[in-house]
């Protein structure tokens, strides 16, 4: 479904992604793990396309996406939910959740869309004409969730799901997570709770100064020596 | 002395209004775009003299005059943003300032080169005249200009809180990458924030010149309110300019009332003061 192909990506002239290789299947969830500052999230905004890559290709459902402008990627089926949730603060919870669907003018598809986010997060229905801001870091993050999938997205990036959450939350966001793949949408996600990732997702890649060192499986990962050494301290 | 002070809080009330509806463009431009057009005052003196042209070569009553000139000065907004702003988008802040107060510089050029520097008026417009509302005497171009800037205000605030595309530039004005990844293109944004910020200062003008003289340098002096208001009100707020605007306008005619006309900017520039010092953020500002 999306192949990303040795893809450097610059801030300015400094690369921080190098060759980076590696695809997401239809119904999986993939994710990339690794350390703080090794680029995880500058990869999600390349596929984006918030990043240009300088080099290598980026390629979603046979079609070459690697200079495509983000807001035309929205339309094509990828929706980023953005480091830091990113939301309009002092807009509503429902105006957020409306202009996720921003390029849909149908009414009722749009009503449809909105109850099966609430049916997800139903908290966020009682709380729909509350401003953003006013919001719990958890309860962002449902709205950033929610806004994400109001685009019906094929293909779901999440950056740092769990970032700003009560430990108790991170679990549910993951469930919930499970839950959206197993309604048909496809998801990359990438995220500092390396066990919490490896555990839910079907493949990982270990991400380390911006190159691909390992993948496979989420167990196999989970279980591997680089893992549990680097990250997990065990 | 009652009634001399409940006509100046009228007459300060009603260019208030006006004061108000010159702010709103600037102040939504910033807001969506994060750049202080300093021409805009220039954009005033446009439609007034469009509103002094359709008069003298065909007639056109200034209310008459109005919606063409709106959609007029709407067209020259997006035509400017796509000519002159679009490439600086992210230039330096030096850069931005450069160019749109070489855009004032230029506007005012042409005017002086066109219009020469005289003094024009509209003689006689469907609103002239005034009325006596229970013992206070208010000009009708005055109250004719108030109501057509608080519906305007009105209408532009409906659009922004109602329509999609309204939440869209609010979207927008509050995270550009965010809107984005929604799907909105936000170049297109912009030039709608121009469209529309021009196109109510336009407004403004063809109502200012039912009672106010066209010349090249009209701009200026409304376009210095127009930064006190904006900065009372809290850069980029709508809701804000327009009380500033209000406030401007009373702060204005009471203390030209009670100390002396002449000063009356002194206060004015004074409220400003008070504002930077106090709270930088203005009014409604975040």
């Amino acid at each position: 479904m999306l192949n990303v192909e040795k893809i450097q990506l610059k801030y300015g002239n400094i690369p921080v992604i190098h060759d980076v290789t590696f695809r997401v299947e239809k119904g999986e969830i993939v994710a990339l793990v690794g350390g703080n500052g090794n680029g995880k999230s500058s990869i999600l905004r390349g596929v984006a396309g918030l990043l240009t890559p300088s080099l290598g290709t980026v390629s979603f459902e046979g079609r070459d996406i690697t200079k495509t402008q983000a807001f035309d990627i929205v339309s094509l089926g990828i929706s980023l939910v953005p480091e830091g949730r990113r939301l309009f603060p002092s807009l509503s919870v429902y105006k957020n959740l409306r202009l996720g669907a921003y390029l849909t003018d149908d009414g009722k598809e749009i009503e449809k869309r909105m109850d099966y986010v609430y049916s997800i997060f139903p908290t966020l229905k009682e709380r729909k004409d509350q401003r953003a801001s006013t919001l719990s870091g958890g309860e962002q993050q449902m709205v950033a969730i929610g806004r994400g999938l109001m685009s019906q997205p094929k293909l779901l990036l999440l950056d740092e799901p769990s970032w700003g959450i009560a430990p108790k939350l991170v679990d549910k966001i993951f469930e919930v997570i499970r839950e959206i793949r197993n309604n048909g949408v496809t998801i990359l996600l990438v995220e500092q709770d390396v066990q919490e990732a490896l555990e839910a997702c079907d493949r990982a890649y270990v991400i380390q100064t911006g190159r691909v060192v390992m993948e496979g499986t989420g167990r196999d990962v989970l279980n591997s020596e680089l893992i549990q050494k680097a990250f997990l301290g065990l | 002395m009652e009634g001399v002070l409940a006509q100046t809080l009228a007459s300060g009330l009603l260019i208030g209004f006006v004061y108000a509806l010159v702010a709103v463009g600037l102040t939504m431009i910033f807001g969506v775009m994060d750049i202080v057009n300093f021409a805009h005052g220039e954009y005033l003196m446009i439609s007034m003299y469009f509103s002094y042209w359709f008069f003298i070569l065909f007639g056109m009553d200034p209310l008459y005059s109005l919606p063409a000139i709106t959609l007029i000065m709407f067209g020259i907004g997006i035509i400017t943003y796509y000519i002159a702003i679009r490439p600086i988008i992210n230039a330096p802040m030096l850069s931005q300032i450069f160019v749109t107060f070489g855009l004032l510089i230029f506007l005012r050029g042409v005017a002086q080169f066109l219009w020469k520097v005289d003094y024009r008026m509209i003689p006689e417009t469907l609103a002239s005249g005034n009325i006596n509302l229970a013992g206070i005497y208010i000009g009708r171009p005055q109250l004719v200009a108030a109501v057509g800037a608080i519906l305007c205000y009105g209408v532009i605030l409906w659009f922004l809180k109602n329509t999609k595309t309204g939440m869209a530039l609010e979207a927008v004005a509050e995270d550009k990458e965010a809107a984005r990844l929604m799907g909105i293109n936000s170049n297109r944004m912009f030039a709608l924030s121009w469209g529309i910020g021009i196109a109510t200062v336009g407004i403004a003008g063809v109502l200012l010149s039912t009672f106010f003289y066209v010349f090249p340098e009209v701009g200026g002096a409304f376009c210095l309110i127009a930064f006190v208001v904006v900065a009372l009100g809290g850069f980029g707020s709508v809701v804000g300019a327009f009380l500033a605007g209000i406030i401007v306008g009373l702060v204005e005619v009471v203390s030209g009332y009670l100390i002396d006309p002449s000063f009356k900017f002194m206060f004015v520039l004074a409220l400003y003061l008070a504002v930077v010092f106090i709270r930088p953020q203005g009014l409604m500002g975040k």
